[in-house]
């Protein structure tokens, strides 16, 4: 599938995300909504066992798997933080917008270890890009 | 990346709001680049595997902590939950199909406006107002989509 449709699909997926969660708020706990969320996350990724090529998993190497079980974690600490920084008495509408910035650091960390590089038009699409996402994030305390 | 907004009493030191604002940045960004080093080694598939055994401690202390009572509140916020959690689901597997064919630096920023959808959706459905800001975040979501495509 071509990556801009790829692309397409995460946003929408997210977005509705974005929307459930304000749907929900009322009626789940935010440690509830983690649990049930990995519950759906496995729900969704356990299926895709079957288009494993026969070779997986025994064919993948230590590093990636840890890699990969980092990445779980990482994501995972990263939503226990935003969780502890509201009940800590953070104001939502300052940290989810602040939050929304973290393609800044994959950004950085690619230009660092990966040798990406993005041309001037490339560099204000993606400072617009999440610029904007992070202003979309904004919602005044009520 | 889930959303709340309970706020209590401020704390000092590494528990200090701030800081966990900080760690949750920059963790996130973490699981980007980490991302994007999986999806050049292995399958969108595989990654999204991993990534989601990766979770799972998350959700096994997230069961411990709440109880059974909090963890079941109703069918229907069983429902959102899981509806949550399987949109997640194939909006990470895209990401890192994505990651596999183009350069993190591209794909991140792009996902980033994602709330344009749910803003979008959320004044067509929950007819919540848009704010002048949100509005003015909107034009450069679509301008630096557009910028990067």
């Amino acid at each position: 599938m071509n990556w801009l449709a790829l692309v397409a699909i995460s946003i929408a997926a997210w977005g509705a995300v974005g929307l459930l969660q304000k749907i929900s708020s009322n009626l789940l706990d935010p440690t509830a909504l983690v649990f049930w969320v990995i519950v759906g996350l496995l729900v969704g990724s356990v299926p895709l066992m079957a288009w494993l090529p026969a070779s997986t998993p025994l064919g993948l190497s230590g590093g990636v798997i840890a890699m990969g079980l980092l990445s779980g974690l990482t994501n995972a600490l990263g939503s226990w933080c935003l969780f502890r920084a509201l009940k800590n008495g953070a104001a939502a509408s300052i940290v989810i917008p602040f939050t929304a910035l973290y393609p800044l650091i994959t950004v950085l960390l690619a230009f660092a270890f990966l040798g990406e590089t993005l041309s001037l038009r490339q560099s204000l699409g993606a400072v617009l890009a999440i610029g904007g996402g992070a202003l979309l994030s904004y919602e005044p305390s009520t | 990346m889930t959303r709340t907004n309970p706020p209590s009493a401020a704390r000092a030191g590494p528990d200090h709001w701030l800081a966990l604002c900080l760690a949750c940045t920059v963790l996130w960004g973490v699981w980007g680049f980490l991302s994007k080093l999986l999806a050049d080694r292995v399958g969108a598939i595989e990654t999204q595997l991993l990534f989601t055994l990766g979770m799972l401690p998350a959700g096994l202390i997230a069961a411990w902590r709440v109880g059974a009572a909090a963890l079941i509140p109703s069918p229907r916020g069983i429902v959102y939950g899981l509806l949550n959690g399987l949109l997640t689901s194939l909006g990470t597997l895209c990401f890192f199909a994505a990651l596999g064919r183009v350069s993190a630096s591209i794909v991140s920023p792009l996902i980033a406006a994602y709330p344009l959808v749910t803003v979008s959706l959320a004044a067509l459905i929950l007819r919540e107002r848009i704010r002048p800001l949100q509005i003015a975040g909107a034009v450069c979501a679509v301008i630096g989509l557009a910028l990067l495509s």
